[in-house]
């Protein structure tokens, strides 16, 4: 019935295979560990744009907030990690409750119009910014401290990628969770018809700007979470590209679901890594290949096309076991 | 303003009052000094030749246009400056004309939306739907008061267009209305179906305050204690069924000079 609890099976090997990495790939956990933050990132996408159907094209606005949210607190000497992510999203959160009100007075096209123009804006704005954001060098004199003052950072990332996996699964839960309340039905139900949901008594205003900002929330963590790890920001957190890059994992994967968000991340990153070691300049071909492959064969990306053909060989299965004798 | 007082002049107002409404689209008048009142539990029917006002008038009832004058009140409360949603918080529902339903979900999702709405539980973010199991019976029991609890399954895009009509009326239901509004609830219904849709109406709680808008006067005849004409904008005539059907007036503005009663054509 709810599209959601069809895949739960699967889920429980998906976190172990993700835990497996470290051991499988021990000199790829910084590739991991990237593709683990645009997975957060994705899910946050879906949150506002798969479930409620908030077309925006400037979600890279929250990702860049808490990235430069947890560099300049870790450069204002706040070195505790854990806090810092909390705060940046934080920080994400409240710029969602001041642009919010502005942005989710429009749908559809304008919607998308008002978002990009403001991430162009607050790229513009980073970039002219120097003193705060280092301009074209961005920043990287991030310092901090050991995660729980314990587990100390390491050139192989492996502190990085846990430590970034176990935030994407406390915010995929949570975004499960939001999604599987009767608030994650109401927004469905303003994506579906935001009129009709008015004339049930729906406060949609109200709905969409709470959507927004645990959306904005979980971007920003992904953001700081980009910053912490990399030890760099640079205002390329903050551009368009960004914002389209995280849009085509989100297609690629299907919108609407969460799931399609890490599986989105998961094969964009790993195309995009391995056609730019095949041709630097040509790999975006690839992926433009595969998205028009995803998009044509019809709705609900890479976990649409595998759920109507695992119901397909279900049905198969189930006609022979009934033809038998 | 004194509260509007039902004739009696006991103090029980009526469920809906409407006084004086005008509404003014650039040079034309789509609502003319209209007078409506509604008792609790009234049958009430709104004809009129296409173009009278008749949806016009539903949506200046529900807010979604804003009249230039006059005063709306639901029961003893004053609605007129009141949003749309203030005022389905009031009990003043509608269902729509078109088809206005929500296709990717399921059908009890449909009536759980509207359930969860009403119920205030729609802001909790963080407690599973599954826990609320008072919510899926009563979406349930809600389906099974139209007749549509077989279907509860099914995704609302797979639906036939008649069980969508249906359930049109089981998402006003959901939220227990004390007026409820029904905008041509059989517009396009195929005859098969059209009786399906007007016993699920004469079965509708009888505390309920019904206004429908129907083309239709053999199911108006059926429906109706009340029925108001309504031409250009104005009142024509407010009476019984039978004295509309039989008043000369109404039969050569609307049911033309032939004294048949017909449905006229929709566009």
């Amino acid at each position: 019935m709810n599209r959601l609890l069809q895949w739960p099976s699967l889920e429980a090997p998906f976190w172990v295979a993700a835990l497996a990495v470290v051991v499988i790939f021990p000199s790829d956990l910084s590739l991991a560990t990237a593709i683990a933050v645009m997975a957060l990132f994705a899910v946050s996408l879906d949150l506002a744009l798969g479930i409620a159907g908030i077309l925006t094209l400037g979600h890279a606005l929250y990702f860049g907030a808490g990235a430069y949210a947890a560099a300049a607190l870790a450069t204002l000497g706040w070195a505790e990690p854990v806090s810092g992510v909390v705060l940046a999203g934080i920080a994400a959160a409240l710029l969602a409750g001041v642009a919010g009100p502005f942005i989710l007075r429009s749908r559809g096209l304008p919607l998308i119009m008002v978002t990009l123009v403001l991430g162009l804006f607050a790229f513009e704005l980073a970039n002219k910014a120097s003193d705060f954001t280092g301009g074209d060098n961005g920043l990287s004199d991030i310092v901090l401290a050991p995660v729980l003052g314990v587990f100390h950072w390491s050139v192989y990332a492996r502190v990085e990628y846990l430590y970034v996996l176990a935030f994407l699964f406390v915010g995929f839960q949570g975004a499960k969770r939001i999604v599987g309340s009767s608030f994650g039905l109401a927004l469905r139900g303003i994506r579906d018809n935001p009129v009709r949901m008015a004339y049930l008594g729906a406060p949609v205003q109200s709905h969409l700007l709470r959507a927004y900002l645990s959306s904005a929330l979980l971007a920003g963590v992904a953001g700081a979470l980009s910053a912490q790890t990399t030890r760099f920001v640079g205002t390329d957190v903050l551009s368009i590209n960004t914002s389209i890059d995280v849009l085509v994992m989100l297609v690629l994967g299907g919108t609407g679901s969460l799931y399609g968000a890490l599986v989105g991340a998961i094969v964009y990153m790993l195309v995009h890594h391995l056609a730019a070691e095949w041709n630097p300049y040509h790999w975006m071909f690839i992926i433009g290949a595969l998205l028009v492959f995803v998009v044509r064969i019809g709705e609900g990306g890479l976990v649409g096309i595998a759920r109507r053909i695992t119901e397909r060989s279900r049905q198969t299965i189930g006609r022979r076991a009934k033809g038998r004798p | 303003m004194s509260e509007p007082m039902s004739e009696s002049g006991a103090s029980t107002p009526y469920a809906l009052t409407a006084r004086g409404l005008h509404k003014r689209f650039g040079g034309l008048t789509v609502a003319d000094n209209i007078h409506l009142s509604l008792p609790a539990g009234a049958r009430h029917a709104l004809i009129g030749p296409n173009g009278a006002g008749k949806t016009t008038l539903v949506g200046l009832l529900t807010g979604l246009l804003r009249i230039d004058s006059g005063q709306i009140w639901l029961g003893s409360t004053d609605v007129t400056r009141l949003s749309p949603q203030a005022r389905v918080k009031h009990g003043l529902v509608r269902t729509f004309q078109v088809n206005s339903l929500f296709p990717s979900l399921t059908v009890r999702q449909n009536v759980e939306l509207a359930l969860s709405e009403h119920a205030g539980t729609s802001r909790s973010m963080l407690r599973s739907i599954g826990s609320l199991t008072h919510l899926a019976e009563r979406a349930l029991a809600t389906l099974a008061q139209v007749g549509l609890e077989h279907e509860a399954g099914r995704r609302v895009s797979e639906l036939a267009y008649g069980p969508q009509r249906l359930l049109e009326i089981a998402l006003a239901l959901a939220l227990e209305p004390r007026v409820l509004l029904l905008d041509e609830p059989a517009a396009g219904v195929a005859s098969a179906d059209a009786e399906r849709m007007m016993s699920a109406i004469e079965r509708l709680p009888c505390d309920i305050a019904i206004l429908m808008i129907e083309h239709d006067m053999r199911i108006v005849r059926r429906f109706a204690q009340t029925v108001t004409v309504l031409v250009a904008g104005q009142v024509l005539a407010t009476d019984t069924p039978e004295a509309i059907m039989t008043s000369e007036a109404v039969r050569r503005v609307y049911l033309g000079s032939g004294g048949q009663a017909r449905y006229d054509h929709r566009s």
